[in-house]
């Protein structure tokens, strides 16, 4: 007969699931931010999702489903680092070819220059970093929940982060100087009305 | 002060600033240092200009192939869970059951479902069969018990076809004793129907306008019905013209 436990179960997985169709389009970018590569990005969220979707049982606090489905992703790609690069340290990856703009591997569709340019000088960080400063950036995830994401304590994702930054904003100096905004050390009132606007 | 700055505020408390993950008191502290320090105000324009780009830089990626999930009512499903389900329903239901079982199915293969199919909807839209599962419940009770539990395992059903992307329309018909379920009087059903109509847009219910007519002629009373009721002229002959279109019928 009719088992009430049954039903709470379904009525659970089914918002579950709502919830991860919903925020697809968010792993996709994070996973795109990773490997770019649309396919790629569209296979690491598909075998993410559906490991998510087959675990709900382990899911201790429905609040955290985000950060628990990211960190399958996280698990996923690595897995496909160490199949495509067996012999490499997984810290030491890097994004193929991510050595220069020319040879950066995201895909030339774009038709804003400026993102293409920002997108290869993330593609330059190292996996570690680029990890931290996407889930932070695209995701908005807090520093707790990237910490949860990663399997890291909180200090190592602010100093991650910090280095990450610094890296990029060092990266787009040499690589997109005209693209950038440089404030002079005067900043005008405008660049100051910006920075109070941080809420 | 820029010097002091310079020492006190690092760059992890500024990215902290910029993430929002520092307190409204820390935030003063820096806005404050911000107004007198150049140098500061200059380090944090830096690392918010990042930040901005970071976040603007994968607005124009190339799409998902998944960019467009086929919307609930244009889902299909296969055969196969469809007649298992529908016998399941039947079962718990556990009435006279099922008059008509095997129109949508032929013969069952669970095992022909893989895990694959039934995870998430977008994986396995392109395998889906075009199969409509049409279920009709037939109200002829007036015990709330009996009723709640009818309506307990509609949801189960609606909810294990929605779970496996497979698409189902059930019509819920009353007449005879049956009507009275629909009555606003019936607090705990009415709130079952209300919650459940406005979940599933692949669920209706209707009630005999005969048996209706019939109530107020013989016992002279008003029948008031809940709002999510439509009327149909015959709850009988509706049974009879869906079980012809090959709805399976189940006695609730």
């Amino acid at each position: 007969m009719f088992n009430p436990s049954i039903l709470n179960k379904k009525r659970r997985n089914k918002k579950l699931t709502q919830e991860l169709c919903t925020n697809r389009n968010r792993y996709y970018k994070l996973a795109y931010s990773w490997t770019g590569d649309s396919m790629l990005a569209d296979d690491l969220v598909q075998e993410a999702m559906k490991k998510a979707y087959l675990s709900f049982d382990s899911l201790q606090d429905d609040q955290k489903l985000n950060a628990w489905t990211c960190r399958i992703m996280v698990n996923c790609h690595l897995d496909w680092i160490r199949r495509q690069k067996k012999l490499v340290d997984i810290d030491d990856y890097e994004m193929p070819e991510s050595d220069s703009l020319e040879s950066a591997p995201y895909e030339e569709i774009s038709t804003n220059e400026t993102s293409r340019l920002v997108r290869k000088c993330i593609a330059m960080l190292n996996d570690k970093h680029r990890k931290v400063v996407t889930m932070v950036d695209l995701m908005e995830f807090s520093y707790e929940e990237v910490s949860q994401s990663l399997d890291i304590p909180i200090g190592t994702v602010m100093s991650r982060l910090c280095r990450a930054r610094a890296q990029l904003r060092s990266n787009m100096e040499k690589h997109m100087p005209d693209h950038l905004n440089q404030d002079s050390p005067e900043l005008n009132s405008q660049a100051l009305k910006r920075l109070r606007s941080v809420k | 002060m820029d010097k002091n700055s310079q020492q006190n505020i690092s760059d992890e408390l500024i990215n902290s600033y910029l993430d929002h993950q520092i307190t409204d008191e820390e935030r003063q502290d820096i806005l404050d240092q911000i107004d007198h320090d150049k140098k500061l105000a200059q380090r944090v324009s830096e690392l918010q200009q990042v930040k901005q780009m970071t976040q603007l830089a994968f607005d124009d990626i190339p799409p998902s192939r998944y960019s467009d999930p086929v919307e609930p009512e244009e889902k299909y499903w296969p055969r196969i869970a469809a007649a298992a389900v529908i016998f399941t329903l039947g079962l718990l239901i556990g009435n006279t059951g099922i008059l008509q079982s095997d129109e949508t199915g032929g013969t069952i293969q669970i095992s022909e479902i893989t895990a694959e199919e039934q995870v998430i909807p977008e994986i396995a839209s392109s395998k889906m069969d075009q199969a409509l599962t049409k279920v009709l419940v037939h109200l002829t009770s007036s015990d709330i018990e009996s009723g709640l539990n009818t309506l307990n395992n509609l949801e189960q059903l609606l909810l294990e076809y929605e779970q496996n992307n497979q698409a189902v329309r059930v019509e819920v018909v009353a007449n005879g004793k049956g009507i009275k379920l629909l009555s606003p009087d019936m607090h705990q059903i009415a709130d079952r129907i209300a919650s459940l109509a406005a979940q599933y847009n692949n669920l209706s219910f209707a009630a005999c306008k005969n048996t209706i007519d019939q109530i107020q002629l013989t016992e002279g009373r008003l029948v008031d019905l809940i709002p999510q009721i439509k009327l149909i002229e015959s709850g009988i002959v509706e049974v009879i013209r869906r079980q012809q279109d090959g709805w399976t019928y189940i006695r609730g």
